[in-house]
């Protein structure tokens, strides 16, 4: 190779590495921002201890029940999500008419182009509102309401990526069992399903890693309030709400300030080991396991 | 064998409706929002500064339309190059496929980190570190890393679907790797990439966490001036809701937003399908 | 002095040996077929010869390849070998540009300007390639529009574009009908007057008809080399004599 092509070559694999280490930058930069919170609180406390109180003397920082939160709301919207998800996948994969798929398709990709302020925004005035006068509550926050609004929201990536597994096995399975005379609807959910399965896992898997870093919706439906949820129906207040909200009045230096660096950084930690397991899923997927 | 049947139509009724079901929720969306927003959206309601008392309550989101215009200008041009350097490098010149394979992984990890967490970062490194206070620089540069690893992946696939079969063709001719990207790949990739880039504007155009720490006021002229707070769409309608300064301004601002993003939309999927076509020839 | 020149060379992806111990030498201005099942290597040795074998990141080579007397592997510029050493590939590639742009890309990345030259090396190079007549009213056109025999012979005019001394042609005419594969083998046939041309073929009659000498290959091994019609009709080797005897039967 040339002198000029390999000086070019160097140019764009250095632009790639550095944008890519960026992340590394990241996990380091807010790690070193949460400072000496980890060891004036410590680790274990940090993580299980109920009580969030910046305000007090001394004040206390533990995100359990934001991490309940979490798990709760992001958990409650794929079971919300998931069956309807993968009935919509199989529809689209083996039973929509050719029109209405290709109508159907784009509409998921609107519905992933519409910003989470718009639908937590709707949540709170048609879905909470209604949950209020149907139920008779005094408020309808809750983080029942912020996962039905999440499923909403997680619904396109899970109907998208299931489709692609569906239509990803091989034609003759389908040939084969249409041949024996079995119905088109036996021979989806038998055989081409458990077929497609690990993929359509993969998919859910995404869905989980985005509702648990999704901020607005749950800001907007949860409720905030600091308590651990004891009900699906309680309110709470899930991670990235915590420092969307606390962030602007946190005094840079102070322990409050370093706390919620502390919390971005399990977050991101959360985040990121969600998505190296569909990673090695996938791989392993790839190479026949 | 008459349960089985019974089955094969209850389920072929519920797929059905689930599938159905996804066309109603859009629909929905758009006719709620047309409808309880629509009469308030006028040219004034576009043009104007928000008035009245609470501050939004009347008027329009003239600076927070030019507010957002900005912060989606700004982080394209931050992340725009380097996004296609990395992308290019990925498809094109990628020898050494153990680094290769980290660069995709840590990019495919940067797209899922949440957008709250890169606000973090840039709130303390840009916002206090370095001392720029809530700015539109700060919030461009937060929507920047959060849309570079959307801009470098689906460059990277643009230019990846290009057919092999050039590539080949001009080394055989003794061509170098640069002038065949330039001349062959770029060009027949340009839909692609387009595509791509939209999608990414749309995705910073609705982000609202990231700005909220970074970038974003309840009032600002939105002028373009760096180290200045900017107003922002969904922001704007995030104040409006959650200060119960206006419903109806609220609803006229989320229509104007979701507007703006479902053209955008028709815009990248119009590309999508035009690259597919050229690359099918 | 020999065109091409192969002297004990192996190649190999990974671990797996593709071509052992070939000891090859191509007459210059002639045209000589290689045969063979495949998978026994012959695309590897043509590949192998204008150093694009090498893009494959697990393939590696031992021995030497000389063409005109120097060795390819002494060449620090890769690109000077594949200019020198053009190929044709199975399936006809269209670059997606105009019939003209597709003919000039290479002079063009050569750095001829001059629309004179340009030009005539247009003219030149169709007008060998046998397509000239067919194109001539439609040169900015794209090319995808063309047919695969016609897309073929662009193929063969942009290779010719380089003014390569070697022609190397991977089974130019699989995916052609006979009527086009006829064409491209007149114009080889007129070619290798100043051309040394080497062609892969799984036609043993197309290796017949316009090959001045013929290479069998088996399991990356040569079998047996010769004139062509020595090599059908009385063939030296048992296995030769096996894999001819297609012809017949």
């Amino acid at each position: 190779m040339s002198l000029k092509e390999n000086l070019i070559r160097i140019f764009f694999f250095s632009i790639a590495i550095v944008s890519a280490l960026l992340l590394v930058f990241i996990l380091f930069f807010i790690l070193k921002e949460s400072g000496a919170i980890w060891a004036q609180v410590g680790i274990i406390n940090f993580l299980t201890k109920s009580t969030w109180q910046p305000m007090a003397t001394p004040p206390q920082f533990s995100i359990l029940p934001m991490l309940v939160s979490t798990l709760w709301v992001a958990f409650g919207a794929l079971v919300i999500a998931i069956p309807f998800g993968f009935a919509c996948a199989i529809f689209l994969a083996e039973f929509a008419p050719a029109a209405l798929a290709r109508l159907i398709r784009p509409v998921l990709n609107m519905l992933t182009g519409i910003p989470s302020v718009v639908y937590g925004f709707l949540g709170a005035t048609v879905l909470i509102k209604y949950l209020e006068v149907s139920f008779d509550l005094a408020s309808g926050e809750s983080l029942f309401a912020a996962s039905l609004v999440l499923a909403l929201m997680v619904l396109p990536f899970i109907i998208a990526n299931s489709e692609n597994a569906l239509r990803s096995v091989a034609q003759e399975y389908r040939q084969a069992s249409i041949a024996l005379g079995v119905s088109k609807q036996y021979t989806a959910i038998r055989i081409l399903v458990p077929l497609a399965i690990k993929g359509m896992l993969g998919a859910v898997i995404l869905a989980f890693g985005r509702a648990i870093g999704e901020t607005m919706a749950v800001l907007m439906l949860a409720g905030n309030t600091l308590t651990i949820p004891f009900s699906w129906f309680a309110k709470g207040e899930p991670l990235p709400a915590l420092i969307a909200l606390e962030l602007g009045s946190a005094t840079p230096g102070t322990s409050h300030y370093q706390a919620l660096f502390a919390t971005g950084f399990v977050l991101i930690l959360i985040v990121i080991m969600v998505n190296l397991s569909i990673n090695l899923f996938l791989w392993h997927w790839q190479r026949g396991l | 064998m008459r349960l089985r049947n019974f089955f094969d139509s209850l389920l072929i009724g519920i797929l059905w409706l689930s599938g159905l079901f996804i066309l109603l929720i859009l629909l929905a969306i758009i006719v709620y929002l047309v409808w309880r927003g629509g009469p308030f959206v006028s040219m004034e309601f576009l043009l104007t500064s928000p008035k009245g008392l609470p501050l939004g309550s009347e008027g329009g989101v003239f600076p927070a339309i030019k507010g957002t215009l900005w912060l989606i200008g700004l982080a394209l041009a931050w992340s725009l190059l380097p996004a296609l350097a990395t992308a290019i490098y990925l498809s094109e010149y990628h020898d050494n496929s153990r680094i290769a394979t980290l660069i995709n992984l840590l990019i495919q990890s940067m797209a899922g980190v949440p957008s709250i967490v890169i606000g973090l970062f840039v709130y303390a490194l840009g916002v206090v570190a370095l001392g720029w206070g809530i700015s539109l620089l700060a919030g461009s540069l937060a929507l920047a890393i959060m849309i570079f690893p959307v801009l470098a992946i689906s460059s990277r696939d643009a230019l990846q679907a290009i057919d092999q079969d050039y590539r080949l063709v001009a080394t055989s001719l003794g061509v170098g790797n640069s002038y065949t990207l330039l001349r062959i790949v770029l060009p027949q990739a340009v839909p692609g990439i387009l595509a791509g880039i939209l999608l990414a504007t749309g995705y910073a155009a609705g982000a609202t966490a990231p700005i909220m720490v970074t970038a974003a006021a309840i009032i600002a002229n939105s002028s373009g001036v760096l180290l200045e707070p900017v107003m922002a769409l969904p922001y704007h309608l995030y104040i409006l809701f959650n200060e119960h300064i206006s419903l109806d301004q609220a609803y006229a601002t989320a229509l104007v937003l979701v507007g703006l993003l479902l053209i955008i939309n028709f815009l990248a999927l119009w590309l999508q399908r035009l690259s597919e076509r050229t690359n099918a020839q | 002095m020999n065109a091409v020149e192969l002297i004990n060379f192996n190649s190999q992806y990974s671990r797996n040996k593709v071509l052992r111990n070939i000891n090859l030498i191509f007459a210059p201005n002639a045209i000589t077929a290689i045969i063979g099942p495949s998978g026994c290597g012959k695309t590897t040795l043509l590949r192998s010869i204008n150093r694009t074998a090498e893009m494959e990141s697990s393939y590696k080579n031992q021995g030497d390849i000389k063409v005109l007397g120097q060795s390819v592997f002494t060449i620090k510029d890769v690109s000077r070998v594949r200019r020198q050493v053009g190929l044709v590939y199975q399936t006809p590639i269209a670059l997606p540009f105009s019939i003209k742009e597709n003919v000039l890309f290479g002079p063009k990345y050569y750095g001829e300007k001059k629309p004179a030259n340009l030009n005539f090396i247009l003219e030149d190079c169709l007008q060998k390639a046998a397509l000239w007549d067919e194109v001539k009213d439609r040169l900015d056109k794209p090319a995808s529009q063309l047919s695969g025999g016609q897309k073929q012979r662009l193929a063969i005019a942009r290779t010719l574009a380089v003014k390569p001394q070697v022609l190397l042609l991977d089974e130019p005419c699989s995916s052609l009908d006979p009527a086009s594969t006829g064409l491209i083998e007149e114009l080889l046939q007129s070619l290798a007057h100043e051309l040394t041309i080497i062609i892969v073929t799984h036609n043993l009659f197309q290796a017949r008809r316009i090959a001045n000498e013929t290479v069998f290959i088996l399991d990356g091994e040569v079998i047996e080399k010769g004139p062509t019609e020595t090599l059908f009709t009385s063939p030296v080797s048992e296995k030769t004599k096996n894999f001819t005897a297609g012809l017949f039967g």
